[in-house]
């Protein structure tokens, strides 16, 4: 539905300029949104392979600290696990994914040698498992964490920039087009309005 | 610790391992106690948290808090009675944002 336009001259050009910046403007927004497309799907599909893998080995290893602590007792075990560990290095950066800043984490300890803080002497080997095993989990759950994250933010920015695009392509492209049609076809009217009127003047002179 | 800025919230049974790995671990028993541990580890620079799956629910609030910005990564993880899929869910729902149907095998 074409709203209210004045149909002269000047808002014609006016609309046709618009036009043609919406046109292009979506043109981009849609690339954009292609090329995000592209980047979410590797993303969301490594999430899919780390979260799996990371489920499963953390089920695992928590499974192991239950039967730890029924072999050992809650607080044996609580004294093994208070102790102190190295702390984790990993860079926390972040990067430009079509301008959303998303989080970059590399994690440092890949070759560090997973090492047990507590003495072997009183406290089950299952708990000895379930710390090897988280320890040498490390990289992947820091990966998962900056994965996840890059995936939510990269899904909030495609839904926002698809809407972005619809509005352009069905709202405001879609009104500036029919703005112009009516435009045009008022103006033609007149023109034909004033061509009558004086082939008719000129008649009425040549009776008189 | 500083540079430590990879943190655990969940129930003590469950997080107390990671410990050993150098993540920091605050045990909770509520939702309640759940939240306010995330909000003061977010505020006090943690990068990365892992929260248990059966918190991550109530933590909308912080969640849209943080949603713009690249830090800190709240990230739900399984318990030891084992993962309730809120993970898997949370890629679907991202799936079904982003690109409008999920196109992963149920």
């Amino acid at each position: 539905m074409a709203t209210r336009v004045n149909p002269t001259r000047m808002e014609l050009t006016r609309t046709k300029k618009r036009l043609a910046t919406a046109i292009k403007g979506h043109k981009l927004l849609k690339d954009k949104q292609d090329e995000m497309a592209r980047q979410f799907m590797a993303y969301i599909k490594r999430n899919r392979e780390l979260r799996l893998e990371v489920e499963e080995l953390l089920a695992t290893a928590m499974q192991n600290t239950a039967i730890a602590e029924a072999e050992m007792g809650e607080s044996a075990l609580t004294e093994a696990l208070l102790v102190p560990t190295a702390s984790n290095e990993a860079s926390w950066g972040t990067k430009n994914i079509m301008s959303v800043i998303v989080p970059d984490i590399s994690a440092k300890s890949d070759e560090k040698v997973a090492t047990i803080p507590y003495s072997t002497a009183f406290t089950s080997r299952y708990l000895d498992r379930a710390t090897l095993d988280v320890q040498k989990l490390m990289p992947k759950l820091l990966e998962l964490a900056s994965v996840e994250k890059t995936c939510d933010m990269l899904a909030d920015e495609l839904e926002r920039t698809r809407r972005r695009v619809n509005a352009l392509e069905y709202v405001m492209i879609a009104e500036m087009k029919a703005n112009i049609k009516y435009i045009t076809m008022k103006l033609e009217d007149n023109e034909r309005g004033n061509l009558t009127r004086l082939m008719k003047v000129k008649d009425m002179m040549k009776e008189e | 610790m500083n540079e430590n800025k990879i943190a655990a919230v969940g129930d003590r049974a469950s997080i107390l391992i990671f410990n050993t790995a150098g993540i920091l671990t605050r045990a909770v028993d509520s939702a309640k106690s759940a939240e306010r541990e995330v909000r003061a580890l977010a505020s006090n620079g943690y990068k990365v948290i892992f929260i248990s799956e059966k918190y991550i629910a109530d933590l909308t609030d912080i969640l849209e808090k943080y949603r713009e910005s690249a830090y800190p990564a709240i990230i739900p993880i399984p318990d030891r009675s084992g993962t309730m899929g809120v993970g898997n869910e949370k890629i679907i729902a991202n799936m079904e944002k982003a690109i409008g149907t999920n196109i992963f095998d149920k």
